[in-house]
């Protein structure tokens, strides 16, 4: 099973405490795991404090690791994410509808974007604002699919939907970033 | 794969047909084959917000942040880390274990030999006689007596 999950060989190393198998791991990963903290939380000290919770994690599962089950890589994105839902429903803004709802709207009032963030003129910012706006499901479908680039069965076992509701969600997602983009001049709708 | 159907993809999956599930991504290149006008608009659409996407990269990971994670790691003093009975006996324990049974047998095997040698009668007399505890202690104080 091995083959399957290049990440397997290296937690007997990691429980035992090589010191090389634990550096390869953290180059593997943890540029990976910022992404998507930051993509899924829009702060990046916040990003940072997932990763390194997640770290934590991977260290004290490494000895109890057995393969054949889920692929560590998305184990590791579970684990991540539900630190990402911790810290989002920690937030004032945050509501269970935002979390749970397959059904929220379509289309997203630009004017949500916040007006600081408009000053700025990097295409980066206003894309990380749009995301930041988006219904966290649809984010988190997004992310998960076109950033971390995850497979879609993957994707969707992780957020515990199918592959329909998955791809609804993505095409709400793309949708709505789509006319975000488009208000603030950086997409042509 | 009908139009409809491609269409929706795309919608869900974006214009880069190797991120679609690999079981739609050669009927998609079928359809795209076919030079229709609202699959091409569809496809450009999707990837005009592609190329947005791919335009939103982070800061790469900082050093501190790096090392400050891998020294969080488990290390042999670290308690994160409770190695297993078997762990336990790690090569220095094999080693002190190894080294203590060889000496016996070291032993074992030399008292062996010697006794094989004065059972089959190859020692000289005196020798023999040393053996017996008062001849050795009669040889001792012999000894004394002339370095004085």
């Amino acid at each position: 099973m091995n083959e399957l999950d290049p990440d397997a060989e290296l937690l007997p190393r990691i429980a035992r405490g090589d010191q090389s198998a634990i550096r390869e791991m953290v180059a593997k990963k943890l540029s990976r795991l910022l992404a998507l903290g930051m993509r899924m939380l829009n702060d990046r000290a916040e990003a940072e404090d997932v990763a390194q919770e997640t770290f934590l994690r991977v260290w004290k599962q490494a000895k109890h690791w057995q393969s054949g089950g889920a692929k560590f890589d998305t184990w590791l994105h579970k684990v991540a994410l539900n630190l990402c839902y911790d810290r989002l429903r920690s937030r004032k803004d945050y509501t269970d509808k935002d979390y749970s709802d397959e059904n929220a709207p379509d289309l997203i009032d630009p004017a949500l974007i916040p007006e600081q963030r408009l000053d700025k003129s990097q295409q980066g910012d206003v894309i990380s604002a749009a995301l930041a706006i988006l219904p966290n499901r649809q984010r988190e479908a997004l992310v998960l699919q076109y950033y971390q680039e995850l497979s879609n069965i993957e994707a969707a076992d992780l957020m515990g939907v199918s592959v329909d509701a998955l791809e609804s969600l993505l095409s709400r997602a793309r949708r709505n970033m789509r006319a975000l983009l488009a208000e603030q001049g950086v997409h042509k709708a | 794969m009908n139009i409809e159907q491609f269409i929706k993809l795309t919608d869900a999956y974006g214009a880069i047909i190797k991120h679609w599930p690999e079981i739609y991504q050669q009927q998609a290149q079928e359809v795209i084959a076919l030079n229709l006008p609202e699959v091409n608009e569809a496809l450009k659409q999707a990837r005009l917000l592609d190329e947005m996407f791919s335009s939103h990269t982070l800061a790469p990971v900082e050093r501190t942040l790096f090392d400050s994670i891998v020294a969080s790691a488990p290390k042999a003093d670290n308690p994160l880390v409770k190695p297993s009975f078997w762990q336990q006996w790690n090569i220095k324990s094999w080693l002190g274990v190894s080294g203590f049974i060889g000496t016996g047998l070291a032993g074992a095997v030399a008292g062996a030999f010697f006794v094989s040698i004065w059972t089959s009668g190859l020692l000289p007399d005196g020798i023999d006689g040393v053996s017996e505890s008062s001849g050795t202690m009669a040889q001792y104080v012999d000894v004394g007596q002339e370095w004085s």
